[in-house]
């Protein structure tokens, strides 16, 4: 499981993840990522297209990362789920919780809405 | 034992263990003179150990070279090179001629240092021994509350509970809530451990009390009682339904729960209702939905541990698999939990299970 934080601009994060965020991903970048991503004043768009897998786990720490932006006025928007990583996203309602867009272009429409 | 064998019985041991499915977490317990002992995690690539900065592990005593040796973890497993060091490595107390393999718990000795190799699955790795212990008293516990089968009348209940080594937070249970209405729920916490068994029990104990025949109202008051800033970070998934066996009705709600199968002589449904999770969302509301239960209706429930197996090797997963996987609608209802296991563990494959498996099937003749 790995990570990658690109600024895009003075505001805003880009986060590629990859590989499998399962039980054993989210908790080998758990702490990492909740410093890179959630410990800045940045919003965060997510992109998955490189996970292939994603546990409750790994939505737990996408959550939970989600949740501090969100108390600092920041958001998480995630893009480009492969079909089964969207199906899971489905059946926990995740869209309710945090946006869920398909391109990178919809993500940033998100922080401008 | 001569030193021939030992060094052969090092060199082939790693790469048989490499046949082990599972993937490996490798750690070295660096034992220095008058200091604890210090778990280092080792990832991949190459770790250079020497007397002097600018190595990536410094072991400071005059016996120690420059650069005196580096272990890199390859596919052929953990392996020490030394680097022409004038006091050379030993490994279980011989002194290496050449790179070798280390086989797990091998120790390695650099002048006054000391450095125990462990290797094992990776999750396991993470959860001492020690902690075994606790989990399997938290297991017992869990196992306790879960509700009796029940083999004759107008509710019938078997289920299977496979708990994972670590715990995954999975519990359901079912009761009468009057003469005519039966309510049931399968949940599964978000995490592994003793503090996902504790929330679970929590649960299963205030639903033994506080179940009632409103889906919405009990999924809301536990979203309202059970918030995750507030439970370590915890939510947790579940599926409620309540019977009535008067108007053969089936009132349910899920919170990020896959949907329940229900099957009548009709064909099978998949009983789906997206709401989030318990604790996610502070002011979660949960749509119920409707099924009627005509005769011979069979409702099976599960935990995702059932069909998300990390490494699948046959077939489907995801809730898919699931409806292939359900034995036939004759199958005599006690052994319909196994049955369904037995094919769900068959495409989990030789690493078998990763995460707690709960199946409850319940039958209204």
């Amino acid at each position: 499981m790995e990570y990658k934080v690109t600024a895009l601009d003075g505001a805003t994060n880009r986060v590629a993840m990859s590989g499998r965020l399962d039980a054993l991903g989210a908790e080998a970048i758990e702490l990492g990522f909740t410093a890179a991503v959630a410990s800045v004043d940045r919003h965060a768009l997510v992109n998955l297209a490189g996970v292939d897998f994603c546990s409750s786990l790994g939505l737990r720490l996408l959550i939970s990362v989600a949740r501090v932006l969100q108390r600092r006025g920041r958001l998480l928007v995630l893009y480009a789920a492969q079909p089964a990583v969207a199906e899971v996203f489905e059946t926990i309602a995740l869209d309710q919780m945090i946006p869920v867009v398909v391109t990178e272009a919809e993500a940033l429409a998100r922080l401008a809405a | 034992m001569p030193v021939e064998d030992t060094d052969s019985t090092l060199m082939r041991r790693p790469a048989e263990e490499l046949l082990a499915a599972e993937p490996l977490g490798h750690a070295l317990v660096l034992h220095a003179p008058g200091e604890a002992p210090r778990r280092l995690p080792l990832g991949p690539g190459a770790l250079r150990l020497g007397r002097v900065a600018g190595n990536d592990l410094v072991l400071p005593a005059p016996e120690v070279s420059r650069n005196h040796a580096v272990l890199s973890l390859t596919e052929a497993g953990l392996v020490l090179t030394d680097l022409g060091s004038t006091n050379g490595c030993l490994v279980d107390g011989v002194r290496i001629a050449a790179p070798i393999a280390l086989s797990p718990g091998a120790r390695i000795g650099i002048g006054p240092f000391r450095l125990d190799y462990q290797r094992g699955p990776r999750a396991e790795m993470d959860r001492a021994a020690a902690e075994a212990r606790d989990l399997d008293r938290a297991r017992r516990y869990l196992q306790a509350l879960l509700p009796p089968p029940i083999e004759s009348g107008p509710v019938q209940a078997a289920w299977r509970f496979l708990p994972s080594a670590s715990l995954g937070g999975d519990a359901f249970g079912y009761r009468w809530l009057d003469a005519t209405r039966f309510a049931v729920h399968v949940m599964d916490v978000a995490g592994h451990g003793t503090d996902s068994a504790l929330l679970a029990a929590s649960v299963m104990n205030l639903l033994r009390e506080r179940a009632g025949p409103d889906p919405a109202a009990v999924l809301a008051g536990l979203n309202a009682s059970f918030q995750m800033d507030q439970q370590g970070g915890l939510f947790f998934t579940m599926w409620y339904g309540v019977a009535d066996l008067a108007a053969r009705r089936l009132r349910f709600a899920a919170a990020g729960h896959h949907p329940a199968l229900l099957e009548t002589a009709g064909g099978r449904v998949a009983l789906a209702a997206k709401a989030p999770p318990i604790g996610a969302v502070p002011a979660a509301t949960y749509p119920v939905f409707e099924a009627t239960l005509p005769p011979a209706a069979r409702l099976t429930l599960c935990s995702d541990g059932v069909f998300e197996t990390e490494q699948p090797i046959a077939g489907r997963r995801g809730f898919a698999a699931l409806a292939e996987w359900l034995p036939p609608h004759t199958t005599p209802l006690a052994a319909a939990p196994e049955a369904l296991l037995a094919r769900a563990r068959e495409a989990a494959g030789p690493s078998g299970f990763d995460d707690d498996v709960s199946i409850v099937v319940l039958d209204f003749p």
